[in-house]
């Protein structure tokens, strides 16, 4: 096959792959602290739906991007707030915020839907010349920060002070307490995180990847990110190669010359063995106290 | 900067009550939040909630979706209580679908009604089932994530629906993604009384929830399956097999969903066909785990909340069309209740107090 053929395939690979690798890097932190998100689906959309008019409006992929994480943020907010201090269930307000997102971006952008963004994100081309290699470095700013994003989030994840609190709040609250550290303020933050990459991913999707808006425009992407954040082992850098891997596969539906339906299928039903593979090893290395709400035992007794 | 304090109330709220006081709460916040849409809450109440109340077509929807809640709900009802998230009913129900259109129009499609509906029904519980055994022998031999496996499948089992409308299950008479329409011997709705509900699906899903009663309170399967999804420690140490929980209540969650979707192609008031996905299910696969946890993830009062939830739903349906608002409006109630929801299952068993840091406390409940 010709070699810009293939060029052509991983520069598709990476604009499908990066607003899963965003909003899989969100999640990686809220999970290394405990809490799981499963509201990412329907925060993508609404930061995509709000994105979008944002951008629209103003003509300006900066604050449309900007408006986006603020929206996912608020929508983590939530979650966080439910979860971390209400206890809630975490599986039930996580599957609330995917309806709540869903439901209010069909909403929201209901008049935007045929209109088209005719505003370019600005590109960075270094080795244009050079097969392959191109697809990865000629690429518009979004992508060189989701790039550089993966890199500071691994260093801080395992490298900083902040990320062994994180890391301790996940593994065991209870002494991360004891040893001074603040469980609700560390995982609230985390989860705020967690929205406001989901809603930079969303918007992505809409700005950069599709320049429109159509309702349920993430189909499933926010849930593949979900595998991808346990298939990473919450590592970020194992996050930006399995978030392009799965980036080729949904490239694979442009390129495969079969059945359009039976194409996009694809993704979803590569995930399933993917993760198969993967949860064997997360076994061990997986987050002993995610989903579970932290209680104190004097607030389990019974009080005033 | 303020915290929020729970303390261990000392007796808990009663469920009936807490969810009747969410539902309350959770309709008047949707409402609110239409109002942002310049959606007159007090007509869409009116029109979405009491409209469908006094007319025949009405109840015959609300039946209609309340048949599909309830057989996808109890399913849940079944997950839920072993421990096991399957949020999957959806693609469950969609392969029931499946199964039943393969019956009626290709494997008999000749037979009388009292062979081919149960002959539907029968396969689009084990279609449905094999689904969700497929997420629950992933759990059990490699530890996959059923919430993420089941999800994955429901999207597998959309695009293969898709695939079969637009490829081979065409029907060549129009441009519609549609099947051929089913033999008249499969309509369920043969069977009815003066409304138009379907009687086979009625009978099924009452004998599935004095199933599932029994099932899980009266025999040793359930007893292990309600001790492995409350604490799953105890019941290794007990020797219980977890696997054989996982797996088993997978299926029979599956299964029921299968049912449901059987119900969803063959026993509604339009033309009983394979439609695109989002026409035969809309997300009943979701509101149905609202089902399950509003009936506190017991059997028989699924059979009052699936038909709540059926009107839900329905109002919410009523109002996208009138007030021309696309989707969303079914969404944003399924997601204010279930949040709500989770919120009031926290006050239920707690107080929940207010601190400010430095400054007086505030005290709720």
């Amino acid at each position: 096959m010709d070699l810009w053929v293939i060029t052509l395939f991983v520069a598709l690979a990476i604009r499908m792959g990066t607003p899963l690798l965003l909003a899989c890097l969100g999640e990686i932190y809220s999970e290394r602290a405990g809490v799981l998100n499963l509201g990412i689906e329907g925060t993508m959309m609404l930061g995509a739906a709000i994105g979008f008019i944002a951008a629209y409006e103003t003509q300006s992929l900066l604050f449309g991007f900007l408006s986006a994480m603020a929206v996912g943020g608020l929508l983590g907010l939530i979650h966080g707030v439910v979860v971390v201090d209400l206890r809630g269930n975490q599986m039930i307000s996580g599957l609330a915020i995917t309806f709540v997102g869903m439901g209010l971006s069909s909403l929201i952008a209901h008049s935007y839907v045929g209109r088209v963004l005719n505003v370019d994100a600005p590109q960075i081309r270094v080795f244009e010349d050079v097969p392959i290699i191109s697809a990865i470095f000629c690429q518009n700013v979004v992508v060189y920060l989701a790039y550089i994003l993966s890199i500071v989030m691994w260093f801080m994840v395992f490298h900083t002070r902040i990320g062994i609190e994180i890391r301790a709040v996940g593994e065991n609250p209870i002494v991360a307490e004891a040893s001074g550290v603040n469980v609700e303020k560390i995982r609230l933050i985390c989860t705020v995180l967690s929205g406001a990459f989901a809603g930079l991913g969303g918007a992505y999707i809409s700005l950069i990847d599709m320049r429109s808006w159509t309702d349920l425009l993430t189909v499933g992407k926010g849930w593949v990110a979900l595998a991808l954040v346990i298939v990473s082992l919450w590592n970020p850098l194992f996050a930006l190669f399995i978030s392009y891997f799965f980036g080729a596969l949904y490239a694979f539906q442009v390129f495969l010359g079969i059945d359009i339906n039976l194409a996009k299928m694809i993704p979803y039903a590569a995930t399933i063995p993917v993760l198969a593979v993967a949860s064997k090893l997360a076994r061990r290395l997986g987050i002993p106290v995610l989903g579970k709400p932290y209680i104190r035992e004097e607030e389990a007794l019974h009080g005033v | 900067m303020l915290r929020f304090v729970i303390r261990r109330r000392e007796k808990e709220l009663s469920y009936a009550v807490s969810s009747a006081v969410a539902i309350l709460v959770s309709i008047i916040l949707s409402l609110l939040i239409l109002l942002f849409f310049r959606i007159n809450p007090i007509m869409a109440f009116v029109k979405g909630f009491l409209g469908p109340l006094i007319t025949l077509h009405g109840w015959a929807s609300i039946f209609y979706n309340g048949l599909i809640l309830l057989l996808c709900g109890v399913g849940l009802v079944i997950a839920f209580r072993a421990g096991v998230w399957n949020i999957g009913a959806e693609g469950q129900l969609l392969m029931g679908a499946i199964a039943a259109t393969w019956v009626a129009i290709y494997l008999i499609p000749d037979a009388p009604p009292l062979v081919l509906i149960p002959a539907m029904f029968a396969l689009g519980f084990v279609f449905g089932g094999l689904w969700g055994l497929i997420a629950g022998i992933l759990k059990s031999e490699l530890n996959v994530n059923e919430v993420l496996s089941t999800m994955m499948l429901n999207y597998v089992a959309y695009q293969l629906v898709y695939y079969l409308v637009m490829g081979p299950w065409a029907n060549p008479l129009t441009n519609y993604p549609v099947s051929k329409p089913f033999p008249e011997n499969a309509w369920l709705l043969r069977f009815s009384g003066p409304l138009p509900i379907s009687l086979p699906t009625l009978i099924i899903g009452i004998l599935m929830v004095i199933f599932t009663h029994f099932l899980l309170f009266n025999t040793k399967l359930g007893y292990e399956i309600r001790a492995v999804g409350s604490n799953p420690d105890a019941a290794r140490a007990y020797g219980i097999s977890q696997r054989k929980v996982i797996v088993i209540s997978m299926f029979l969650s599956g299964g029921m969903a299968g049912l449901a979707g059987v119900h969803a192609v063959a026993g509604g008031l339009l033309m009983p066909q394979l439609r695109r996905p989002e026409q035969i299910s809309r997300g009943f696969g979701f509101i149905a785990i609202l089902v399950a946890w509003l009936a506190g993830i017991n059997p028989i009062p699924v059979i009052f909340t699936s038909i709540l939830m059926g009107l839900i739903f329905l109002a919410g349906y009523v109002i996208q069309v009138l007030f021309a608002r696309g989707l969303g409006v079914t969404n944003v109630f399924t997601g204010v209740m279930l949040l709500v929801l989770s919120i009031a299952d926290t006050f239920r068993r707690y107080r929940i107090s207010i601190e400010f840091y430095g400054l007086r406390r505030m005290r709720a409940g």
